[in-house]
């Protein structure tokens, strides 16, 4: 068969294949990414830039200061930002970095309290002294105002935890005013809180990191270019690589893992999309032709 | 901390029931989907209205107000008020008479949102403006890596052409400024195939998060 007639062929095959029920590219992704469930891999994952910013802030907590954490992922965001909750939890507990936290959306605590409380467990940590769970707090939409407040009054602002134990009687915050207090302040969600930058780092130099979905990372760089935040942990990949850097690797790995099969898959499809057009236009021209 | 229990395993099931009657609508159309959608409406709902009642009115505003009352704190019992009758204003959107009403709280609102907004922005951009102007030029001694330079240079000439695109204040005749605004164009369109990219990455997330549940957790499939 010459080379012609082998390109016409598969110019033929490929125009076919432009015609595809897409139900069968969605089965075929649900496969994809189904495969690293039944085969168990572990490629190496490096530490990007912007997740060593995050874990060197952690690193370089001076002994007693205090770290703000901010979750506010939930169901709609656990494939991102649990394993990423969690890569930070641990290495707060592991290195006895006292904490708090509080939430900007009313469905994110059941999704982060088990995580915190599991770490608690494993490294021996008290509720009240080592770490401390205020809850939600305030809507997200008011979160400028909340954060501002918070900014000059924490315990004032924040008022009770979620065992209603008043912000001053807590061991941790004895001493702590504003938020000059806290050393660093992480939001992680899916789309990560400015207003720290805003109200905290501008004003009282608190320093700042991210740990956000994926979509929202692109918009954040500028902020590490201008030393606003240290880092920020992207999507999937950034939990994957704070996992690995505490040797707890998990969901975040293995989220990784599939999505490289997945983006393999969207590839090939769009290589063969592309192909699909070209046989169909190739086909409309020979049938001018004939 | 792995759950267990008969409340886990309905927990398991419903998560599932609703994973799957979502993943349906990628079938076709159905009314299981429409079941999944109408009840995550509904949900939605419930649970905002109940956590504004149980987390921030009650809290922020109902118990120091009772409080203050109690303790003869007359001040704080009278901000307390003010902040109710205030709130209660936005009621008065429901009818032609006291829209008015809801004006005035607007226009609070929207005077200590600009305010707030103004402080952000400046807190937020002008660190960013400061750091766009880099040298083209960075010593070895003073770089932070070994493509610092390279990195800077980068940076100027996007900066510098994507600024070009989006200066409409005459026509672009000149032949410097056609060129960079083109290029400027060009850089934008490989920053929106970055966030396609990065689009792409999260819905997987999300979809892997959900196929993995279903063969783990719910059909004990592996792990």
């Amino acid at each position: 068969m010459g080379l012609q007639r082998r390109l016409q062929l598969v110019l033929a095959m490929a125009s076919a294949a432009g015609d595809l029920d897409r139900r069968w590219l969605y089965t075929a992704l649900f496969v994809a990414v189904a495969i690293p469930v039944f085969v168990k891999m572990r490629p190496p994952i490096p530490p990007s830039r912007d997740t060593l910013g995050v874990y060197r802030a952690i690193q370089a907590t001076p002994p007693g200061r205090l770290v703000m954490l901010q979750p506010t992922w939930d169901a709609g965001t656990v494939g991102e930002c649990r394993a990423q909750f969690r890569g930070i939890v641990t290495h707060l507990m592991r290195n006895g970095i006292p904490f708090v936290v509080w939430t900007s959306n009313p469905s994110s605590p059941p999704f982060y309290q088990p995580i915190i409380e599991e770490a608690a467990t494993r490294f021996h940590r008290r509720y009240g002294v080592e770490w401390a769970d205020f809850g939600y707090k305030v809507p997200g939409d008011q979160v400028a105002f909340a954060v501002q407040s918070m900014a000059r009054d924490f315990p004032q602002y924040m008022r009770t935890d979620i065992h209603g134990t008043p912000a001053a009687d807590l061991p941790l915050l004895r001493g702590v005013r504003d938020a000059g207090a806290f050393w660093l302040a992480i939001s992680i969600g899916y789309n990560p809180t400015p207003e720290f930058i805003q109200f905290m780092e501008a004003v009282y130099g608190t320093r700042v990191a991210f740990a956000a979905a994926a979509i929202n990372s692109s918009t954040l760089y500028s902020y590490i270019d201008s030393g606003q935040i240290t880092g920020i942990l992207v999507g999937a990949r950034g939990g994957a690589e704070y996992e690995m850097l505490m040797g707890i690797p998990g969901q975040g790995v293995d989220i990784i893992i599939a999505q490289s099969f997945g983006h393999l898959l969207i590839i090939l499809a769009v290589l063969l999309g592309n192909l699909a057009l070209l046989g169909q236009r190739y086909s409309r021209a020979r049938s001018r032709e004939e | 901390m792995q759950a267990s229990g008969p409340i886990h395993t309905v927990e398991i099931w419903l998560g599932a029931f609703a994973t799957l009657a979502v993943f349906s609508f990628l079938y076709r159309e159905n009314r299981a989907y429409r079941f999944a959608e109408h009840v995550l409406l509904g949900l939605g709902v419930g649970f905002g209205v109940a956590t504004t009642i149980t987390d921030i009115l009650l809290p922020k505003w109902y118990v120091p107000l009772v409080t203050a009352l109690a303790q003869h704190r007359w001040g704080a019992a009278g901000i307390g008020l003010l902040a109710g009758i205030l709130g209660s204003f936005w009621y008065g959107m429901y009818h032609p008479r006291t829209i008015w009403l809801s004006r005035l709280v607007m226009g609070i609102t929207i005077g200590a949102g600009a305010g707030i907004a103004f402080k952000a922005q400046i807190n937020d951009k002008l660190p960013q403006l400061i750091a766009s102007f880099k040298s083209p030029y960075v010593p070895p001694a003073k770089a932070s890596g070994y493509n610092t330079t390279a990195d800077n240079i980068v940076f100027i000439v996007v900066l510098t052409c994507v600024l070009a695109y989006f200066f409409f204040s005459f026509q672009h005749n000149n032949r410097l400024l056609r060129a960079s605004a083109h290029w400027g164009r060009l850089f934008l369109m490989v920053t929106f195939g970055v966030f396609f990219g990065n689009t792409v990455m999260t819905r997987m997330s999300v979809f892997i998060e959900r196929v993995w549940f279903l063969l783990t957790q719910w059909l004990h499939l592996a792990r």
